[in-house]
């Protein structure tokens, strides 16, 4: 493989590391929102780029964004 | 032991929490004043806390439906008190059939409250509580945010998520606990 999938590839370098201003806060739903996918669920971190660190304090407050009906629960078909 | 004491419960310290309290859109301007002064008062009286902040969000989309509402009129939420104020808050709220949730986040224990200066003014809890003021704050319909849909599905579908448990929580009431699955 010369190439890797460009699809699953955009980002490789996290990006909350990459600029320390940005804040993981479950009160902003908008930001998370490029964290799950159109069906709520949370997107692995190998896809994003983002670091173990960051992801587990994405995850954290995409939970807690659900709590609060700011993000929707995964749907599952 | 009889006493047990920890750091936790040093004279003179308190804890510090972030609250996110939902109303029904529906409430009558009554309850609505009711439900808002009594946490107050259970923070400041049965607590001996502070409300170090309180922001109206006023009514927003839920992103799923709760107890059959799509929309909820929220509240923001930071104070410090002693560790059974929120528990208290909680246990009056349950009772409300105008409360679609309430979440509260412990953000610090042994917290000096001389340390946390509030600027709010007797107005901020007066137009909480003030369902005219309330409704003027609604924020229009979020756009849904685009995304990138396809490359985003197809590749999580390959790796389901871990479920992470966040133990952090203190305090997750809802008055509702099935409606992980709705929408
Ligand atoms: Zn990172």
């Amino acid at each position: 493989m010369s190439e890797k999938k460009r699809r699953f590839g955009r980002r490789k370098v996290c990006r909350f590391c990459a600029d320390p201003t940005l804040v993981i806060d479950y009160k902003n739903p908008q930001m998370l929102k490029s964290f799950v996918t159109i069906r709520g669920k949370i997107i692995p971190r190998r896809i994003t780029g983002t670091c173990a660190r960051h992801q587990r304090e994405l995850t954290t407050a995409i939970k807690r964004s659900r709590m609060v009906a700011l993000m929707p629960f995964t749907s599952v078909d | 032991m009889p006493i047990e004491r920890s750091y936790r419960d040093e004279i003179g310290r308190e804890r510090e929490y972030e609250m996110i309290l939902i109303l029904t859109p529906d409430v009558p301007a009554t309850r609505l004043k009711e439900i808002i002064n009594r946490i107050i008062e259970t923070i400041e009286k049965k607590n001996e806390g502070r409300v170090l902040l309180l922001e109206t969000w006023g009514k927003r989309k839920l992103a799923y439906p709760i107890k059959k509402r799509r929309e909820g009129i929220y509240y923001y939420w930071r104070i410090i008190g002693h560790g059974s104020m929120v528990s208290d808050i909680e246990k009056y709220l349950r009772m409300s059939e105008f409360v679609l949730r309430f979440f509260a986040l412990r953000l610090e224990d042994n917290v000096d409250p001389a340390s946390r200066p509030s600027d709010v003014t007797p107005e901020v809890l007066k137009q909480a509580a003030d369902l005219e003021y309330v409704s003027s704050r609604g924020r229009k319909e979020e756009e849904p945010v685009a995304q990138e849909s396809e490359t985003r599905e197809e590749a999580a579908e390959k790796a389901p998520e871990t479920a992470e448990k966040s133990a952090e929580e203190t305090t997750e009431a809802s008055s509702e606990g099935s409606d992980n699955k709705e929408e």
